[in-house]
């Protein structure tokens, strides 16, 4: 799920032009921040990811698809805040990429499990139950779609 | 009078039927049909057992379950509140849900 940027790379490979190199902007923007990360140095992690999400989307990229990418990259966000120790900073990733819109699907259900850790972690139980059970719910919808589409995913 | 009738279905199902023949009636089509779902349900359990279980939903199982100790954990920690405890009873059942889906011999079903 976390590099949505790879799938879409694949679908969007023979588009050209300007959403290919989104994609290929964005998939460079992951493994820049893995190497990063990797090597300890959080922040410029983040800040190439948060360069990623306020970079403009091209017109031809459907909104599913950059809102999965965008999506992705604000999980990402939000793990790496969490990960420095800086919850109220993940609550804003998380935040932010709900606002982007909510469905039955992978993207939703991390965001709401990171929004859930930075609420926990902030004092805020209630909240951050409410959002493990959103979190919850959808996977079991995406467990039950699984299933019935043979059970492989 | 079932193992005549089972011999009719067999010839029915093994002998293709040819232009000259006659249509084979109703019943013996019945039969027929019958007896094939009958060598498909025998044959099932041959070829489950014979294919390893498909775990790959286990790591997600894993999440929902995870989820699950967050949510009772908390409600632990504020005993006396009734919406915590109740969805940490909520969180368990679809747990015990998701395990329940995947095959009996995957690994990850009993824990």
């Amino acid at each position: 799920m976390r590099y949505a940027v790879t799938l879409f790379a694949a679908v969007l490979a023979g588009c050209g032009g300007a959403p290919a190199r989104w994609i290929d902007e964005a998939a460079a923007a992951h493994a820049r921040a893995d190497a990063l990360a990797g090597s300890g140095d959080r922040e410029s992690a983040i800040r190439i990811l948060e360069q990623l999400v306020a970079q403009p989307t091209p017109a031809r990229i459907g909104a599913r698809d950059r809102r999965a990418v965008v999506q992705d990259a604000y999980g990402r966000l939000a793990d790496l805040a969490l990960a420095a120790g800086d919850p109220a900073r993940a609550l804003g990733y998380a935040d932010a990429g709900l606002a982007l819109g909510e469905a039955r699907d992978a993207f939703t259900s991390t965001l709401r499990t990171f929004r859930g850790k930075a609420n926990e972690a902030l004092g805020r139980d209630s909240d951050a139950a409410r959002d493990y059970e959103a979190a919850q719910i959808v996977a079991e919808a995406l467990l039950q779609a699984a299933m019935a589409d043979g059970g492989s995913r | 009078m079932a193992p005549a009738l089972l011999a009719a279905a067999a010839c029915a199902t093994a002998v293709p039927q040819t232009a000259s023949q006659e249509p084979a009636r109703d019943d013996e089509r019945a039969l027929a049909r019958a007896e094939d779902e009958r060598a498909a349900a025998l044959e099932q359990p041959l070829s489950a057992a014979s294919t390893p279980p498909d775990c790959g939903s286990c790591e997600l199982v894993g999440q929902i379950c995870e989820l699950s100790r967050r949510i009772c954990a908390i409600a632990g920690r504020h005993r006396g509140d009734e919406e915590l405890a109740a969805r940490c009873t909520s969180s368990e059942q679809r747990c015990r849900r998701s395990r329940e889906r995947l095959p009996a011999d995957c690994p990850c079903r009993v824990r």
